[in-house]
């Protein structure tokens, strides 16, 4: 079929016409953004050592305080990325008096309703602002933002959680870690470090959930806040759990105590019938406990047949000081009599050299 | 007069820590990088570094390992300013030869009050 080329000259038109009007569109946008940006760096530029001033506490006679309390909405609008920018930053007087500000000016009340905002921008920057101010009433609220359609504004809600450092937060932020989880698993472990004490019995709870992605979680976060009240149920996790991930990170928090009583478990994890990578976080562990009988697991270890493990151990012996390095010395002057003691004098001979050499 | 290098990225970090030094009576110089920093250390030698430890490129923790393998700069006193309060971190900026370490969020009143008892430290 020929088309007339009436119609293809149309067409041709019309695309043009249309290409044309996106081009403007875009080229508009763009100069229309470019201005606001400009307006408001030139009204930023004379306010902001007003609000460095606030903010360092050098203001005596409260002057540059006033002077921001007055400003005109549009003036105001332009300082606000930095006020909320410092306020995450700073403690004291100095977070006391931005908040303040932001108070005065509405900032706070706006950033309550933008948490439902429909642009992901402003859901993220007033998820970000009530983290910084640490208003731990609007945890649910925040916690609802988790589960947000957009990635970065449940980073953003995960993070803003951890600087409320409210004991309610730390459940949501812990069954966030399940399957499928839309946040990624460090970012809700330094939300949870950062609430810190108070998200120690959440976790406890944790370490009997029916997903190891959470008890993995929980372990490990117990051992690095030091829980020791969870020591016995983690002892228990680091013999028994079906999931690897939740016994390495068991036999990681037990080694961060360094308590002698939980020697037995860790001894048993370093057993020549569990995984490599559970033996080798056992071994670290041990020499986190450091007395003589976890010495003497170690400098047994020393010959295994798992080279990494042998040499874990004899590079964690290397580093106890004069225990483990007599330890070492005892490997090596025993009878080369079997092919195990005789890889147990090769990893001893190589953590002394590190040693000799001042690599531990 | 005492000089005293701010280094940080964040520049309303920079500029706020820098505002605070100078009405403390400190000679300040300014960097927002590993590279900025260590032209800024050419030019004059401060008699101590703030440095934010999280920064693009050359971190904190590298910039002071480099201060303290210049003979130039060994005896730089090195402040870090991190929002990293993990054990790991502060004994990994301590190892690279920090004096002191202070965690953000942070007060500006207390960084000062640091920054002071670190250089009578050195003084005696």
């Amino acid at each position: 079929m020929k088309v007339p080329l009436a119609v293809i000259w149309a067409a041709i038109g019309v695309d043009g016409f249309l290409l044309i009007s996106f081009t403007t569109l875009v080229v508009a946008s763009r100069a229309l953004r470019l201005k606001r940006e400009r307006t408001a760096a030139r009204r930023l530029a004379p306010l902001r050592p007003l609000l460095l001033e606030v903010a360092s506490e050098d203001d005596p006679q409260a002057g540059s305080l006033r002077r921001l309390q007055s400003l005109g909405p549009d003036d105001w609008e332009a300082l606000v990325p930095a006020a909320a920018g410092l306020l995450g930053k700073l403690r004291g007087s100095s977070k006391q008096q931005i908040a303040s500000l932001l108070d005065a000016h509405g900032s706070t009340a706006r950033a309550y309703g933008d948490l439902f905002a429909r642009r992901a921008t402003r859901r993220a920057r007033a998820a970000e602002m009530i983290g910084s101010l640490g208003h731990e009433e609007l945890a649910p609220r925040l916690l609802r933002l988790l589960e947000d359609k957009r990635h970065d504004v449940r980073l953003v809600a995960a993070r803003a959680l951890g600087q409320l450092r409210s004991a309610d937060a730390s459940a949501g932020l812990i069954a966030a870690a399940g399957e499928r989880s839309p946040i990624p698993r460090g970012v809700l472990g330094h939300a949870l470090l950062r609430i810190g004490h108070r998200a120690v019995p959440e976790l406890t709870r944790a370490l009997s959930s029916p997903d190891w992605r959470r008890r993995s979680l929980a372990a490990d976060l117990l051992g690095r806040l030091g829980a020791l009240s969870a020591a016995e149920q983690l002892a228990g996790l680091a013999s028994d759990d079906p999931a690897l991930s939740v016994r390495v990170g068991a036999v990681e928090a037990l080694g961060r105590f360094g308590l002698p009583e939980w020697l037995g478990p860790l001894a048993g994890a370093a057993g020549r019938k569990n995984p490599s990578r559970l033996r080798e976080a056992a071994v670290e562990a041990l020499s986190g406990v450091a007395t003589p009988e976890a010495v003497s697991v170690l400098g047994s270890l020393t010959g295994d047949g798992d080279i990494r493990v042998g040499a874990k151990a004899a590079v964690s012996l290397a580093s106890l000081g004069p225990l483990g390095r007599a330890a070492l010395e005892r490997v090596l002057s025993a009878d080369l009599d079997d092919e195990e003691k005789a890889r147990a004098a090769a990893q001893a001979s190589g953590a002394l050299a590190l040693v000799a050499a001042g690599g531990r | 007069m005492t000089a005293v290098l701010v280094v940080d990225d964040d520049a309303d970090i920079r500029d706020l820590v820098a505002f605070k030094l100078a009405q403390a009576g400190y000679e300040v110089d300014r960097a927002a990088d590993g590279a900025g920093a260590l032209a800024a250390v050419a030019r004059r030698r401060p008699d101590l570094a703030i440095l934010d430890v999280t920064m693009p490129g050359m971190s904190g923790i590298d910039l002071c390992r480099s201060l303290r393998a210049d003979p130039e700069t060994a005896s730089v006193l090195v402040l870090l300013l991190t929002a990293r309060a993990q054990e790991r971190d502060v004994e990994a900026g301590f190892a690279a030869g920090a004096d002191d370490y202070v965690v953000k969020p942070f007060s500006p009143r207390e960084l000062v009050s640091r920054v002071e008892a670190l250089l009578a430290r050195a003084r005696r």
